[in-house]
Formats: C-alpha cells, structure tokens, sequence
C-alpha cells in the first residue's frame, strides 16, 4: 500500500478515536469504568490478593519452572480463545453498525480504509483497556522471579494477543448483521443471538480446562511459546513463537479482507437503508384471551396494563437490557463458587434465587417512565391512577418471575437433592421475598431515571439508566446478604445450624418486604406527582 | 355552561413564565381555537390543562375536574398532543383496544366503536405496527384514540399535521360531529383556515399572555381584516396594543393602564 493510501485510514483512525475519547472523557462514569477495568483485572492477574502472575514468578525463581510454563501456556490459549469469544459477542450484539456515523468518510474515501482505520480505533480501544492488566501481571511476574527481562516476551506477547483478537472480530459484526438483515430477522433474533453466545462464552468457560486441552495439539498454542520467550527456563521454541506471530499475522488480513467484503455487503445494501420490520400481526384477539384471563383476578385496565407491558417487550427486547447480565451472574456465581469453589451443591438454590431476583428487577421496571416512549401522555390522561399504573408494571414482573426464580430455586434444590428439606424451603421464602423486592425497588428507583432534565417527553428511552441498574443492584446485594450468607454457610460447612439459617433468611425476608412497601408507595407518590417540565 | 375554566394559569421555568395569568372560559359543546407562534405557550397550556403539566401558580378545571387531579381528570378528557402518544411496536387495533380497555369502555361497545372509528378516518393498515407509519397516519391514530371513549373535552395539539386533504378534511368532520354530540374541542394548530372554518372561539396567545379572544369573524372584524392570518399577524407584530376582551376593551403590556 502507498503511503498516500495510509492517509485516510489514519484520518479515519484518529479522527474516530478523538471521538471515542472525548466521549469517555465527558462522562464521569465511562472514565471511571476505563480506569477501574484494567486496575481491578490488573490487580486480580498480578496477584493482590489472589494467587496470580507475582506468586508464580515466586514458583519459578523457586524451581518449579516445568509447572509454571505449563501454566503460561494453558493461559496464553485459554485467554486467546475467551478474548476471542469476548469479542465475537460484543460484535454480534452489534457493537459494528457503524454506517450512520460514517457516512462523511464513506463518501470521501474506500470503503477498505474506512475498515480499516475503525479496526485500528476498535484494536486500539480494546488494548488500552486490557492490556494494561496483562503489563501488570507481566511486571509482577517478572518481580516474584526476580528476572526482569521475563517481562519481555510477556508484555509483547500479551499485547500482540490482544491486537490479534481484536481484529479477528471485526468481520463477526458485519456478518452478524449481514445475516439478520438478508433474512429480514427481527431485532429479538439479534438478542437471541446475543445471548447465544453469552451462553456460549461461559460454557467455554466453565470448560475452559478441556477446551485448552483441545485446542494444544493447533497452532494456537504457540502463543506459549511467545509469552515464553524471555522467560528464564521456559523451554519456549523460537521457531513456534515466531511461526505463531505469521499465522495470527495471516489470520489478521484474512480478517480485514472479509470485514472489507462484508462492509461493503452491508452498508450498500437496499436493506442496510430500510425501514424497521414491516411486522403484520395477525388482527388482535378479541377477546384477547391474556387480557381477560388476566382480568378474571384484576381490574381491567391492571390486567390490560399488564399484559400490554409483556406484548411490547416481547417485541422489544432491549427494554430487557439488564436482564441478561443478571442471569450471566448467576452462571459466575455458579461456576467461581460452586462448581470450581468451596462451596457445595447446596447453594445453587440460593443462586438462582439470589440472580434471578435481581434479573426480573432489571428490566422495564428500572425505567416505568421512558419505555412507555412517546405513549407517556396517553397513559398519564387515560384515568388509571398511579397505583394502577405502578401495580400493573410490578404484577408484570411478578406474576412470571415468581414462577421462574422461585420455581427454579425450588426445582434446583429438588432435582439436586444436595440439601435438607429446611434449606430448600429456606432458598424459597428467600426468592420469594427478593422476587416482591426487585420490581418494587426498581420502580422506586426507576421513577427517577431518566432524569427530568434528558427531556423524557416525547422520547423513547428504553434502556434502564445504567445509574438506576447500578443502585438497584446494590440495594438487593445488600438486603439478600443476611439470607445469602446463612445458606452458604450451611453450603460451605455442610452442617445444619438451624436457628442461623433461619435468622438469617428471616432478616432478609423481612428487609425485603419492608423495603418493598416503602418504595412501592414511593413510586406511587413520584407517579402522582409527575410533571412534565 | 363553561367545561374549562381557567384563572391566572402560569407556568414558570426557572425566571420564566412560559404562560402567564391565563384567564380562559370555554363553553360546553364548543370547538375552541388556541392559536399563537412557535413558543407562545401553547402545548405547555395543553400540559396543564390535561394535568401532565402542574401549574405554578393559579388554577383550572376541566369538566368540573381540578386539573391538578390528573387521575380523576383523565376520566373526562381526551388527549393528542403533537407527537402521537402511541406504542411503536403495537398496531393500531392493539392500541386503541389497549387504550379502550384501560379506560374501561364496555367491551360490546369497544367492538362496535373501534371498528367504525377506523373506517371513517380511512385507515386501513390497523394490524401493522405503528412503526411503519407515516406520520398522517399516525396522527389519525393518534385522534382516534382520544375520541374512542366519547370524552366530554378532547385536547388536540396540530391535528391536521402531516394529514393530506382528504384526511384533514375527515378530521374536520369528526370534530364537527363531536360538536353536535356535545363534546367540547380545544383546538391548537397553526392552520388558520381550519380554525377559521371550524371554530366558535378563537383565543391568541403570545409570550405566555392571552392577546385576544373572540369568535373568529368577530376577531376580524375588530382588526379589519379580510382573513384570520391577517388579523393574527397583525396582533402579533410589534405594534400589536393589548387584549382584547369581549367587550373591546383594551388590556396587556402594549396597551393603556386602564383596564376593566
């Protein structure tokens, strides 16, 4: 390529990072997450407080250097393939739809330099988060063992990891949306795929011990060998490291090349410009039978309410944004605490009670104000009063949730048979109040959000504020501690202090129905009071 | 009898009266015309006087309903403002039936209402998503679901916005019907003519303040103008005098100290 023909992909590149920065810089909280990220990841992989990259480097300057490098290598791999599935399903989320923003540069220059001066911005974005945690562990390492240079092939290494599957997950995005639009999928499909490979991610996870082990005898465990090459007896190959750059090299341009050919499918396609999911329905049952099922047990307008909330978020699936990451927890929790943990089989009830609880909060409860979008006015002035408005949207997480958290914490602990009677029925009284406190919580704080300023009105604010998500799942961690901490001390001792279970499960209980009153009656009050400004 | 009353309504922002001491009698069965230029007030009017909006100062009922009740108000009021209040990911009979049940209309009626509603304001793609409408048809869908529980006072903000003739002209009948029936209209537009054509009251408002109030051909009259867009401009140029109160005399910032 010619110098001249670099120009614009560096145009493109700093150009569309200045952006990027300025944006993370004028919001405090994006800053502090870009801070926070690699220190907290930083301090885990070097060793503060946990057995990491400082203890190992002890290990080698102690002689286990055959035990160490095997270590090094099975992380080297097992990183490779989670960055890569990280990434993958950040892109699938459809982190790649670039074309609204780019327009200027699309007409002024190649598609190809466009790509590839957003690859270089992603790739740069993507390391200056995570590398600096892999620099960490690098640096320690190389201190616990007492050699500096160890840091070398380490850092170097880590980095060209980080670059490599960056780019790799480019055209993953491209396609992803590729697909859903020349099969006229609908923005459900996209979740769903979404949350495919969230499942997917974690099962690697979970498996990552086998899924390194098959992976040893491909190429992409020389990245091994690279990390290696420094490290004082690491029996690292020259050859395999060096035959490991060239192959990710090449998987770097056959990454560019298809993400060039997908861009150039997708942001010229007629579908690419078209109008949202022309969706028929089918006529509206009348009688529509949820509605009146429903309205055999409540008033009308409640159960019209309720069952319109579910019809609309069945076909908005982002208004469920934070419900994913809620279940995602339960599935760390699961794997860090139980499966590769202390703890027994015991605490899976309490798991699921626990994050279950804490996803059904985090849906359309954490913004009752925005997702109703440009309806507002219509619902305000339509004569339900704001407790009806308000009972309605927490009967409408209650009324599945209850069955799902506590039905599941129910059917784990049964299907288990890992625990006493009184623990199962313990894990359920604890989801069955958690499950009464997550909408009410989050309305009381979701009343809040967006703030009056944003301009709700008229606006079409789906997402819950990710302020109200924060401080709602605080709110449930701190009340779900009592009850929390008795069932895992049952989980980790295995023996049965019934008086500490119960008390325990009682605080809670009791904490989360008194907190649910007074932020019910909260949300109705901020309801009431509801004033367009 | 009057169905909206209003007495020294304002609406302060901060150090700014959006709407200032507005004094409004609105007759029943009447279609009253709220005019005046972007940023007069109008829509923050409409906001309080359907309860959406509370006022700062003064006071207002609608169908003997205070205003600042938004619960019991909703009961008597229909309401469209300018951006359609509807469910993008709803259809248009998903809506309205959503709507009329929430208001608790007698299902039999529902069935019959609804239906009919669509046919006459021609719309024919009730079972595809709000979405994928235009803005007309959103705007009938919009009126439509205002009218469907026969409310005593409907609040329309630029109904005819985005419609084509012929749906502006469907919506000009529906309001004169509700007229007939004893629904009373409150009506904001920039469509001279269709206030012209259509209203019994005309009120101009300007910088939050109520400049002048008459039946339309009386509001003429007093400003000798041939058309209703004379008489706004002329009202609210820099020389405009003051109020204009039913019986001529003159009020307001411009205009003498007197003032009955």
């Amino acid at each position: 390529m010619q110098r001249s023909s670099w120009r614009p992909v560096t145009v493109v590149a700093r150009t569309t990072l200045r952006q990027t920065y300025r944006r993370v810089t004028d919001s405090t909280r994006m800053t502090a997450v870009f801070v926070a990220l690699p220190v907290f990841f930083g301090l885990q992989l070097a060793g503060v407080g946990t057995t990491g990259a400082y203890q190992y480097g002890i290990r080698l300057a102690g002689g286990e250097v055959g035990v160490v490098a095997d270590r090094i290598r099975r992380a080297a791999l097992s990183g490779f393939v989670l960055l890569t599935l990280l990434g993958v399903l950040g892109a699938a989320a459809g982190n790649s739809e670039f074309k609204d923003r780019y327009v200027a540069f699309l007409t002024a220059t190649t598609t190809g330099a466009v790509v590839v001066g957003n690859a270089a911005r992603q790739t740069f974005i993507w390391t200056a988060m995570l590398w600096p945690a892999a620099l960490a562990a690098a640096l320690a390492f190389a201190i616990g063992s007492g050699s500096p240079v160890a840091a070398v092939s380490l850092a170097v290494g880590s980095f060209w990891i980080f670059v490599v599957t960056s780019v790799l997950t480019i055209p993953v995005g491209f396609a992803a949306r590729w697909v859903l639009e020349g099969y006229d999928l609908s923005g459900n499909a996209r979740v769903g795929l979404g949350v495919a490979l969230m499942g997917v991610f974690y099962l690697v996870l979970f498996t990552r011990e086998q899924v390194t082990a098959a992976l040893r005898p491909t190429p992409l465990a020389w990245a091994g060998d690279l990390l290696l090459l420094t490290v004082p007896g690491g029996a690292a190959s020259p050859a395999r490291a060096g035959a490991f750059v060239l192959f990710t090299a090449g998987l770097i341009v056959v990454a560019i090349a298809a993400a060039v050919r997908l861009a150039d499918a997708v942001w010229y396609d007629d579908r690419a410009l078209g109008t949202p999911n022309a969706a028929v329905e089918a006529p509206a049952d009348e009688p529509n039978a949820v509605r009146d099922a429903l309205a055999t047990v409540l008033p009308r307008p409640t159960a019209t309410l309720v069952e319109v909330t579910w019809r609309r978020t069945k076909r908005t699936p982002k208004t469920l944004f934070y419900v994913y990451p809620g279940a995602v927890l339960g599935l760390i929790m699961a794997e860090q605490l139980v499966y590769h943990g202390p703890f027994s089989a015991a605490l899976y009830p309490a798991i699921v009670a626990f994050t279950g609880a804490i996803a059904i909060g985090s849906g359309f409860t954490l913004n009752p104000l925005g997702t109703e979008g440009d309806a507002l006015p219509a619902v305000l002035t339509s004569g339900p009063s704001s407790e009806t408005i308000v009972r309605s949207k927490a009967l409408a997480v209650v009324l599945p949730g209850v069955p799902i958290v506590a039905g599941g914490a129910l059917g784990v602990g049964v299907a288990l048979g890992a625990a006493p009677p009184l623990v199962v029925l313990a894990s359920v009284a604890f989801a069955l109040s958690l499950c009464v406190l997550a909408p009410t919580l989050s309305l009381a704080l979701g009343v809040h959000y967006p703030p009056d300023s944003e301009g709700l009105l008229g606006g079409s604010v789906k997402v819950p504020n990710k302020s109200a998500s924060a401080v709602y799942t605080a709110g449930m961690v701190a009340v779900s501690v009592p009850g929390f901490g008795a069932l895992a001390e049952y989980a980790h001792s295995g023996t049965l202090n019934a008086p500490a279970l119960v008390s325990g499960v009682t605080v809670t209980v009791c904490l989360a129905l008194a907190l649910s009153l007074v932020s019910y009656r909260h949300a109705v009050g901020k309801f009431d009071g509801y004033s367009v400004e | 009898m009057a169905v909206i009353e209003a007495s020294g309504l304002t609406k302060r922002y901060g150090d700014v009266a959006a709407v200032s001491g507005l004094d409004l009698s609105v007759e029943q069965g009447r279609i009253y015309g709220f005019l005046g230029p972007n940023g007069a007030g109008k829509t923050t009017t409409m906001r309080m006087l359907t309860g959406l909006t509370r006022p700062s100062d003064g006071s207002a009922t609608v169908a003997g309903v205070d205003v600042r009740e938004r619960d019991r108000l909703g009961a008597q009021i229909g309401y469209a403002p300018d951006t359609p209040p509807l469910y993008e990911k709803l259809t248009a009979r998903e809506q309205l039936s959503a709507m009329a049940d929430v208001r608790g209309l007698d299902p039999t009626v529902k069935r019959e209402r609804v239906p009919d509603l669509f046919d006459r304001f021609d719309l024919d793609a009730v079972d595809d998503r709000i979405e994928t409408y235009s803005t007309g048809m959103k705007q009938k869908t919009s009126i439509v679901q205002a009218v469907v529980h026969d409310p005593a006072v409907v609040f329309l903000d630029e109904p005819t916005s985005g419609l084509d003739p012929a749906a502006a002209r469907t919506t000009k009948a529906v309001l004169s019907e509700l007229r007939a029936g004893g629904t009373t209209v409150f009506l904001s537009t920039h469509m001279l003519p269709v206030v012209d054509e259509l209203a019994d009251t005309v009120g101009l408002l300007y910088d939050g303040e109520l400049l002048a109030e008459d039946a339309p051909e009386a509001l003429k009259a007093s400003r000798d103008s041939e058309t209703l867009e004379e008489a706004f401009l002329e009202l609210t140029t820099d020389d405009a005098g003051g109020v204009e109160t039913l019986d001529g005399v003159s009020a307001g910032p411009n205009a003498p100290a007197d003032r009955s």
